[in-house]
């Protein structure tokens, strides 16, 4: 079971009156060797900022694909993807580029870190890129908030996979992001590992009044989210507020009879 | 420093093993850039004699100049593939296209910036080297001296540099058009098929190239024979352009083939990754290609003007030597010789269209000129008069030339060609006639009077004789060398090989470059795999297996790269031998081919019986 360390009283900063994120009647297809396959049929759901929310579903529901369209890391087919006040489904792709390293964050299951560049250089990276003065004091709160001070200097091969995954959520942390997005960041660790990184994200984000959304197969991870929704066959079909491992579990069930 | 430029310094260094295939491909081809440019320039520099030098190097320039092309684009290119995960990486965490395309840009531009150079000293220096084969070869005269100068070794790096430039943004091009996600997908495997540009331009390269190979049965002589040379260079480019599409035909034929697991996993393999293996067999294909098909070129070439000169030459007996008055009066009055016609030859330099004048030195063509007595050649010398008349060679400055010659300078009787004889004076002189030999009797003739005009002192050094046996016993009597056509023929023939001597030279000079480059695809092909290896050991695969896999694959390669450069081959020799020989069996270089495949095979063979198939155990 998650235990929240962090107290809402003290460091929750007032929810903006505006959504983080919103979708409206987004649609995407791939196209496949006998016609286009669709992954989503006309997703529509608004987030309010500061929440929590877990995206559940069976594989090849179309999870990952809408946390890409949502994060601007691929295109929608149809629909609008509005992140804070901007509409980013009309952006060109460098334009949707330098959008998404100042306001979005994205973890990703397998990490992806640049093996070259040491620990705070891969932190760094987007604000590299984007040619910003680095910011030290920044850099080392965020590196102590996930537990690798005295690791800025390492390189990812000297990682374990839970201290990579921390880094993953530093870099994604580290632009003040409006949305910070996660594709299943515990599903390449262990069981406790797993545990405490997502502790970790929801707890970072909370401190620093982000939207966090989370892709995940594990009714123990969605349980500790505010909201769960659930997709199936590319649409959304369910939602489930305060919810709890069990209930979570028995919601999936469901979908997957 | 800026951000970018330390991002790329650090991923140079990071695939620093991946980058030293680019470089040393780049530091060859720097010495290739900048020895054809130290001949081009002596040749300039020295003026007058060494025109024959400035012509050969800069045909010579030519070719190297598209082999350097291709290959640099092709090297750089399978070196950044390596890399595509890298920039998708960067892409999915907030690097705009453009800045991954700064950032490989700065990589190739450091790499060109300490390569080119590089290898342009060594050029500099290695080309002093030819010296002795250029004197062997009468392209200039004894104790000639290469001119040294910075140009050549600036000219290579300023030549490399937008190649090298180019060839990475190509490189990038696919990883830049799909999104982040789709990106980093992609790079663990390869997209079947190719685009709609890339097939059209296979097509219109292939249609050139097939062109270009039956050129020789339009276009006359040499210049058809150049023109079909390139066509197999452009035949395997266009195969390089649809290669993905080809190879994986190729690889799907071969797959029929039984074999145990590993022979299975290496035919998987190349139909997976039929990119990779483009790339790797096109210059295994082009070094067979186009060292056969210049090889043959060249020996049609020989074929063709050594038959020329049998059907041309009707003497029984023909005298050679420095021939002065006295001798010519003797032999043409010794009893049993019934015609006696001397031939001189002439060195002059000839401007085939004043409009080239701004070109200086570039302009003119040096040659020696066959100059034809005032009597006439009583039948004894035939070039094949197609249009107008020998007889009217008894002007002053008037010239016949060959179709070669004609289809060259785009005149015809009665146009002018400008001429600079002994006294460096340009004259102009009008065509009276038109002839079909140029192979055997050179490209011009003139009659004695046109360089006597101009204070040329025409000494003959061929006598034609119609004569019988007896009456050539009497000639050698006199103390004069007397041949008969077979030997004269044979003899004239070989003054030539010098020059092929040369030309080999530095075609072999090309294809070690093609060759190291071939071999630098593969170890680069290798070093990118160690993944997949790690992956495959992990799954079951044993050593063995892995070295079994990666033999089959090089053999796959082999046969690939023999099967595309044999067809590459074929249109051109066809095209050439129908052009310069009529219907006849083509004169095939079997020796030059034999090598080349030889060489084909045992290339990736070796390197895959060498390679690192080591698979990373630990962790």
């Amino acid at each position: 079971m998650f235990t929240s360390t962090s107290d809402p009283s003290t460091a929750a900063p007032v929810p903006q009156s505006t959504a983080a994120l919103r979708l409206l009647d987004v649609h995407k297809s791939y196209p496949g060797p006998a016609g286009a396959v669709a992954a989503l049929r006309g997703v529509s759901l608004t987030l309010p900022a500061g929440s929590f929310t877990a995206v559940m579903g069976p594989s090849g529901s179309g999870k990952s694909t809408l946390l890409h369209c949502a994060a601007g890391l691929d295109t929608p087919t149809s629909g609008r993807v509005i992140v804070g006040d901007r509409d980013i489904s009309t952006l060109k792709p460098d334009d949707l580029t330098r959008f998404r390293r100042d306001h979005v964050g994205f973890v990703f299951q397998a990490y992806n870190l640049v093996p070259h560049l040491s620990v705070a250089d891969n932190v760094r990276l987007p604000m590299i890129l984007a040619g910003r003065d680095a910011d030290p004091r920044w850099l080392e709160d965020l590196l102590d908030a996930v537990g690798l001070n005295g690791k800025a200097d390492r390189r990812p091969g000297e990682l374990s996979g839970g201290q990579a995954q921390r880094v993953a959520i530093a870099r994604a942390l580290y632009s003040r992001p409006t949305v910070v997005f996660a594709d299943e960041p515990t599903g390449a660790l262990d069981a406790r590992t797993g545990e405490a990184v997502l502790t970790l994200l929801r707890d970072t984000a909370h401190r620093l009044g982000q939207t966090v959304v989370v892709v995940t197969h594990d009714a123990k991870v969605a349980a500790a989210a505010e909201q769960v929704l659930f997709l199936s066959d590319g649409r959304l079909v369910d939602m489930l507020t305060s919810p709890t491992a069990q209930a979570v579990a028995d919601r999936m069930l469901g979908l997957e009879r | 420093m800026s951000a970018t430029w330390r991002l790329a310094r650090s991923g140079a260094m990071a695939h620093l093993p991946s980058l030293v295939g680019p470089f040393v491909v780049l530091a060859l081809a720097g010495v290739l850039v900048s020895g054809a440019g130290v001949l081009v320039e002596s040749g300039l520099r020295t003026g007058g004699d060494a025109g024959f030098l400035v012509a050969l190097a800069s045909s010579f320039s030519g070719t190297a100049l598209l082999l350097v092309i291709f290959v640099v684009s092709s090297t750089v290119s399978l070196a950044l593939r390596q890399r595509q995960r890298d920039f998708a990486l960067l892409r999915a965490v907030g690097a705009t296209r453009g800045q991954v395309r700064q950032l490989v840009s700065r990589e190739v531009t450091l790499i060109t910036l300490v390569a080119a150079p590089l290898g342009g000293l060594v050029g500099l220096l290695a080309v002093g080297r030819l010296t002795p084969i250029l004197e062997s070869s009468g392209m200039v005269d004894p104790g000639f001296e290469l001119s040294l100068s910075p140009v050549p070794v600036l000219s290579a790096f300023v030549l490399l540099l937008p190649v090298a430039y180019l060839a990475a943004r190509l490189a990038t091009r696919g990883t830049l058009r799909t999104s982040p996600t789709a990106a980093v997908a992609q790079s663990v495997v390869e997209p079947a098929g190719i685009g709609p540009v890339r097939r059209t331009s296979a097509l219109v390269v292939a249609g050139l190239g097939l062109a270009a190979a039956f050129s020789p049965v339009f276009m006359p002589g040499t210049m058809g024979a150049a023109l079909a040379a390139v066509s197999a260079f452009l035949l395997i480019s266009a195969a390089a352009l649809a290669g993905p599409v080809l190879v994986a035909w190729l690889v799907r034929v071969l797959s029929r083939l039984p074999g145990g697991p590993a022979t299975q996993l290496a035919l998987a393999n190349t139909r997976g990754f039929s990119r990779r293996l483009t790339l790797v067999v096109v210059p295994l294909a082009l070094a067979l290609g186009v060292g056969t098909v210049q090889a043959t070129v060249d020996e049609t070439v020989a074929v063709a003007g050594t038959r020329q000169l049998e059907d041309g030459l009707k003497a029984d007996a023909i005298v050679t030597g420095d021939l002065d008055a006295i001798t010519v009066d003797a032999v043409s009055s010794a009893p049993g010789v019934d015609a006696a016609v001397p031939l001189a030859s002439v060195p002059a330099q000839v401007m085939l269209d004043e409009e080239d004048a701004f070109m200086g030195a570039l302009a003119w063509e040096p040659l020696q000129v066959r100059a034809l007595p005032a009597a006439g050649v009583d039948g004894l010398f035939d070039p094949d008069v197609v249009d107008g008349s020998l007889a009217a060679l008894n002007e002053p400055d008037t010239v016949a030339i060959s179709r070669d010659a004609k289809f060259e300078a785009m005149k015809g009787i009665g146009d002018e060609l400008t001429f600079r004889w002994d006294d460096g004076k340009p004259v102009r002189a009008t065509i009276v006639a038109v002839y079909e030999r140029g192979l055997g009797f050179g490209d011009y003739l003139t009659g004695e009077a046109t360089p006597a005009a101009h204070g040329v002192n025409v000494r003959p050094d061929t006598l034609l004789l119609r004569t019988s046996d007896a009456g050539a016993a009497a000639v050698a009597d006199l103390g004069v060398t007397v041949t008969d056509e077979q030997k004269y023929v044979a003899a004239a023939v070989s003054a030539g090989d010098g020059q092929r001597d040369l030309s080999t030279v530095l075609l072999l000079c090309l294809l070690v470059f093609v060759l190291v480059a071939a071999a630098n695809a593969l170890v680069l092909a290798t070093a990118g795999r160690r993944d997949e290896f790690t992956l495959l050991w992990r799954t079951g695969a044993t050593r063995r297996q892995l070295r079994r896999m990666l033999l089959v694959e090089s053999l796959v390669i082999a046969v690939c790269a023999w099967l595309i450069g044999t067809l590459a081959i074929i249109p051109a020799v066809i095209g050439v031998s129908a052009g310069l020989l009529g219907a006849a069996v083509p004169p095939v270089a079997w020796t030059t081919y034999g090598g080349m495949a030889a060489v084909v095979a045992a290339t990736p063979v070796s390197i895959a019986l060498t390679g690192k198939t080591q698979p990373i155990t630990s962790q």
